[in-house]
């Protein structure tokens, strides 16, 4: 909200500078965001008087203007001045606050010797037609600045939804400077309405609860005045539009005291007004021109035609005040916080009035507005007529609350006596009794935020000051296990980076088309997405990464090797499986061009570096098998199995998945489940070193293509059993000599035993047991 | 300096070195009684040892590379050179003048392999130098370029908030995504039509009743507590959390990380040197640290910590809005209701809580103004980490 400087000078007296002023209120907890100086710069306008108009052509006036030196002549666009009017001119030279200075310029052969100024140009107005008349004893020749008190200095406070209950208004942020500066709360008494006088409109309110109090009293025109120019300026400063007398008098007590009030044009109402909830389906033309449909759940003020008003949140241009409102009938109610926040936020209506009721407000806070609007109408030509209406009672004050102020020194770690308490809540308006450590408190109407012990600390906090907090580091606690993942998750990251990866982080939140695509439908959807390509939860890290390497294929970047950790959610029977995912993706050149030969990855670029991260991870024995996922290319794909389990898959974008992502390159992309990484996390365990020496043997086999490398591995390791230290292939060939459909695979054996040295008689023994074996199963014959 | 043919060490030992010696001396002199032996040898073209001397000598550093010299090698110190002959000769010398004789052309013999040697050293060292400035590169052409690796801004961040409070003697606890209702709220004390719900723009399942996306971490306290009340906790927990917003400063996945304390005496004191330790681990020990009233639903009282701009230095500007203040995180005592809802007693303990907004601990520390830009993954910013 906003509250100008002058206002909270006027209720409280002289204040420190307006930065000073800033800092306490931030300090109080009313954190200023921002500090605006409304009309600074101007320098030069005095204050003149119309002597004379003329017409220079139909839409411009030649004025003749008194001013201190003598006379002097503008021209000007506005229509609304009258001889007689006292208003700023701004002379040749006159600086604007928007930066400009004036000269003299020619209309129509008329020269206009600077200009009139409208309160849109002096910074304190939105009226940009009209000239701003000053009151009539604004001393004529004085300078337009200081006469106005300009700059005026505004202060834009966000509350928080405490605060917004009870310092939605300039008395509310009084009351906390008050505190601060040991000066008497600003107050109003509540009127003490007496039983009604007046018989029509007759009111009923039908739900209770959706309304505990409709107070309203009826006002007639008695002179035809302008809203006075210190109240149009508070209207101003506080962010809200002038508009016309009545209806800136209710805003005006609004801002002031914050007690919301509407207007009704008598002779519009028809019939006797209730107050109820809205049917399903009735609609509403509110003030600001808009037809809605409303709900049951939204409170209306309807007369015997239908809806005058959504209760609460905005008026019907039905029943609007215009010029031509000689009475008007003025509610001041309270009404159900709860339910005017939910008509609030679905019709997207945050009106100043909406806002306040919305956080709730003090139960007498409408017999206090009604008070104020009696001392206050004449000022804009109205007058309140005697009696008033009231259904509904004022609730009683809530019962004290019991505090025990040695609660309250631990809470806030200070040595603060019962006394010392009582003394600060006093600043707040707070009235306690005290009987040793034990206080019994009671808030002032107006803090319907303190409902509890703890919020009575909070008060005692901000009285002595949060700066004067100790610090002193919490005593230990018990150590407690923390969840396995999570440095699971920061390793694998870990070991994919040192693999060239760069860490990926992408919404969790995708488009489900595109997991259907991918064959992994979405599980979990967004009842109330934002869009649709943020409707569901994703069941794979794949979608992230392929949008990825979408974008960065159309942004120019051709090497990609990307790594993402996260949570994929799936649906079991009983609710939601959240399991951690790795994902990684590949694409383009292993490196960035150069000189040297290019390096376009493969399937087995992405092999290796799962290998190389499993292995780096402690997950041994892994196997790779073919795999059918229909998102990766049929040939080039593969199951990533440990110890029994399913790891994940690896493999090539599917061609058609490719295209449809936009991606032209062959993209190389894995996914395994951390969770099971973890089940399959081996110990650390220490082998020993051989102690007798190895011997290594080459063999080249040649095997039909159709077999698999592995069914070969399998044989090997099976028939050495322990006598095979290692294994590795380091050739495949295919070609002349070795015969069509056949491969020949190139292995280097390193045997070697644990407790003898072997001979070339063992290695020969067990090599030909091997050749036998794989001629066997695979008609295999030594290259 | 061996390698030479015919000059194994064996063979020299086995020579009669002795009696060379005044047969070489007779030589110094034309009119000696050498001249008539070495001319009876046949040594037609040599005056005498000297002259043997100066001319090989003079082979030898004429030697331009090590071919030339190994065969200056064989020319006078090989078996058949004139060296080796005259050795050979010394046993038809006079008797007495072979002591002699044999000194002298053993000195010379020695004194002519070390000339090779040095001479072999010589070519060898401007041989190297040769190769080596053929072998010059440029060194300023690029390197070859390998992938490199890197972590994503956020995790930089979040692996510093963790290190932070993990020294602190906090440890990690973690919860669903998807959670109850009731703990993302009612638990946390903000119940239906609490206005706080309007500051968390709620993603609800579909077909899953009572469920949403959690909007904040805070509901792992409530799971944290839950499994430790009685005893004391000191946990964080860090993750994605969810609201329905989307601009240059919400994204509506963003992560979350939150601290809790909980135990008998836990006061505001302990949460202010906790929040002020953490703050000079993220930010410096230089940092300047603010703490202002605020209001969350789940502490009473509470407070948002600010710390000086980290842009300005305090002196105000776009960033700060002038306040030369920055906001960082928000903490407070935890409220009485949660505090029984984690099944604790507020009579008897207390607590603190604290969370902190991951991206704007990022954003801050690395000066990324888009928050969108976190979530792009594109590689022209991930490089840059
Ligand atoms: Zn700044």
């Amino acid at each position: 909200m906003r509250i100008s400087h002058a206002w909270l000078s006027e209720l409280l007296g002289p204040l420190p500078a307006p930065n000073e002023v800033a800092q306490i209120l931030t300090q109080q907890g009313l954190e200023v965001e921002a500090l605006e100086r409304l009309g600074e710069g101007l320098a030069g306008a005095v204050v003149a008087q119309v002597m004379e108009l003329s017409a220079v052509t139909p839409r411009l006036t030649r004025v003749v203007l008194h001013t201190a030196q003598g006379e002097a002549i503008c021209v000007t666009g506005a229509s609304n001045l009258a001889q007689g009017d006292r208003v700023p001119y701004a002379p040749p030279g006159t600086r604007l606050p928007d930066g400009r200075t004036l000269e003299t310029t020619d209309f129509h052969g008329v020269a206009s010797h600077g200009m009139l100024l409208s309160a849109d140009e002096i910074g304190i107005g939105a009226d940009h037609d009209g000239i701003l008349i000053l009151p009539e004893d604004a001393p004529l020749g004085a300078d337009v600045a200081s006469y106005l008190d300009l700059p005026e200095t505004v202060y834009e406070i966000g509350l928080t939804p405490s605060f917004a209950q009870h310092c939605q208004s300039a008395h509310g942020v009084a009351r906390e400077l008050a505190a601060f500066l040991l000066r008497p709360l600003p107050n109003v008494q509540a009127e003490q309405l007496a039983s009604p006088a007046q018989a029509a409109p007759r009111v009923e309110v039908e739900d209770a609860r959706a309304c505990p109090l409709y107070a309203g009293v009826w006002l007639r025109r008695s002179a035809l005045l302008q809203t006075p120019l210190w109240m149009r300026r508070r209207l101003w400063a506080s962010g809200m539009r002038p508009v016309s007398p009545v209806v800136d008098l209710t805003n005006y007590i609004m801002l002031e005291i914050g007690q919301p009030l509407h207007p009704f044009a008598e002779s519009k109402v028809q019939g006797a007004i209730s107050v109820r909830r809205a049917a399903t389906g009735e609609e509403i033309e509110t003030l600001d021109g808009v037809r809605r449909r409303l709900e049951k759940d939204d409170i209306v003020i309807a007369d015997a035609s239908g809806p005058v008003a959504l209760a609460g949140v905005m008026g019907s241009a039905r029943a609007e005040v215009d010029a031509e409102t000689e009475r008007v009938f003025l509610e001041a109610a309270l009404f159900a916080p709860s339910m005017v926040a939910r008509t609030m936020r679905r019709l997207g209506l945050r009106s100043e009035a909406a806002q306040r009721f919305a956080h709730g407000l003090a139960a007498d806070l409408p017999l206090r507005a009604i008070s104020r609007l009696r001392e206050l109408a004449p000022a804009v030509g109205w007058e309140v007529l005697p009696g008033a209406l009231l259904c509904g009672e004022v609730a009683p004050p809530p019962a004290a609350i019991a505090v025990d102020a040695g609660s309250v020194r631990t809470l806030l770690g200070m040595p603060l006596t019962a006394q010392q308490q009582v003394a600060v809540l006093g600043r707040y308006g707070f009235a306690v009794e005290a009987d040793g450590d034990a206080l019994s408190v009671r808030p002032p109407r107006d803090r319907i935020d303190v409902r509890e012990a703890c919020d009575v600390a909070e008060e005692v906090l901000r009285g002595v000051g949060i700066d004067s907090l100790g610090q002193e580091l919490p005593p230990p606690a018990p150590a407690v296990d923390e969840p396995p993942l999570y440095d699971l998750r920061r390793d694998a990251l870990q070991v994919f980076m040192a693999l060239g990866y760069r860490a990926a982080v992408s919404y969790s939140l995708v488009d489900p088309s595109l997991l259907a695509m991918l064959g992994q439908p979405a599980e979990v959807e967004i009842a109330n997405a934002l869009s649709v390509d943020l409707g569901a939860l994703r069941t794979t890290l794949r979608a992230g990464l392929l949008q990825a390497v979408a974008r960065n294929l159309a942004r120019g970047v051709g090497e990609i090797a990307l790594v993402e950790a996260g949570r994929v959610f799936h649906r079991s029977r009983t609710g939601i499986l959240e399991d951690e995912s790795l994902a990684f993706i590949l694409c383009g050149d292993r490196a960035p061009i150069s000189r040297f030969p290019r390096q376009p990855v493969d399937f087995f670029d992405l092999k290796g570096d799962l290998e190389a991260g499993l292995a780096a991870l402690r997950i041994s024995d892994v196997t790779f098998r073919p795999g059918t996922d229909t998102a990766l290319h049929p040939g080039r794909q593969a199951e990533v199995w440990a110890d029994e389990r399913r790891l994940g898959a690896i493999g090539e974008v599917h061609p058609k998945i490719a295209e449809q992502l936009g991606i032209e390159v062959r993209t190389l992309i894995g996914e395994i489940s951390l969770g099971a990484v973890l089940a399959a996390h081996g110990d650390l365990v220490a082998r020993p070193l051989p102690r007798y020496p190895a011997l290594l043997r080459d063999v080249a086999v040649v095997v039909d293509d159709a077999v698999p490398y592995t069914a070969v591995r399998q044989e090997v390791r099976e028939v050495l059993g322990g006598l095979l230290a290692a294994d590795a292939l380091f050739d495949v060939f295919a070609g002349t000599p070795v015969p069509p459909g056949k491969k020949s695979l190139a292995l280097r054996l390193t045997l070697q035993s644990p407790d003898r040295t072997l001979t070339e008689a063992d290695a020969e023994e067990a090599l030909s047991r091997l050749l036998r074996r794989l001629a066997d199963r695979f008609g295999a014959h030594l290259r | 300096m061996n390698g030479a043919p015919g000059c194994s060490p064996g063979e020299r030992g086995a020579l009669p070195k002795r009696r060379w010696y005044r047969g070489v001396f007779a030589t110094s002199s034309p009119m000696g009684a050498g001249s008539s032996f070495l001319l009876r040898k046949g040594w037609v073209a040599v005056k005498d040892v000297e002259a043997l001397r100066s001319e090989a000598l003079a082979g030898i550093a004429a030697a331009l590379d090590e071919a030339t010299l190994e065969r200056a090698r064989v020319e006078w110190l090989g078996r058949k050179g004139p060296l080796m002959d005259a050795l050979r000769g010394i046993k038809d010398a006079p008797a007495a003048e072979r002591r002699d004789l044999g000194l002298a052309l053993n000195r010379l013999r020695d004194e002519l392999e070390a000339a090779m040697a040095a001479r072999q050293a010589e070519l060898r060292e401007t041989a190297l130098a040769v190769r080596m400035q053929a072998e010059t590169l440029d060194v300023t052409l690029p390197g070859r370029p390998r992938a490199l690796g890197g972590p994503h801004p956020l995790q930089l961040a979040e692996d510093a908030l963790v290190r932070a409070l993990r020294q602190l003697g906090f440890r990690l606890a973690e919860g669903p995504e998807v959670e109850s209702e009731e703990l993302n709220f009612e638990a946390l004390n903000i119940p239906k039509d609490h206005p706080a719900r309007e500051m968390h723009d709620t993603f609800f399942v579909a077909d899953l009743p009572g469920y949403v996306l959690r909007t904040h971490t805070s509901p792992v306290q409530i799971r944290s507590m839950r499994a430790h009340a009685p005893a004391p906790v000191r946990i964080i927990t860090v993750g994605r959390v969810y609201r329905r917003d989307d601009d240059v400063t919400h994204s509506p996945v963003f992560h979350q990380m939150e601290g809790l304390a909980i135990g008998e005496g836990i006061g505001m004191q302990h949460l202010k040197a906790t929040l002020y330790e953490f703050c000079r681990a993220i930010f410096g020990r230089d940092v300047r640290i603010r703490l202002r009233p605020s209001y969350f639903p789940f502490t009473e009282p509470s407070a948002e910590v600010d710390i000086g701009c980290v842009f300005c230095g305090g002196n105000g500007c776009r960033i700060c809005k002038g306040t030369g203040f920055i906001e960082i995180l928000g903490s407070g005592m935890v409220h009485p209701h949660v505090l029984r809802e984690g099944g604790y007693d507020p009579q008897i303990q207390t607590g603190f809580a604290f969370g902190v907004g991951v991206e704007r601990i990022a954003m801050l520390r690395y000066g990324i103004d888009d928050v969108r830009l976190l979530f792009q993954n594109d590689l022209r910013l991930l490089r840059q980490f």
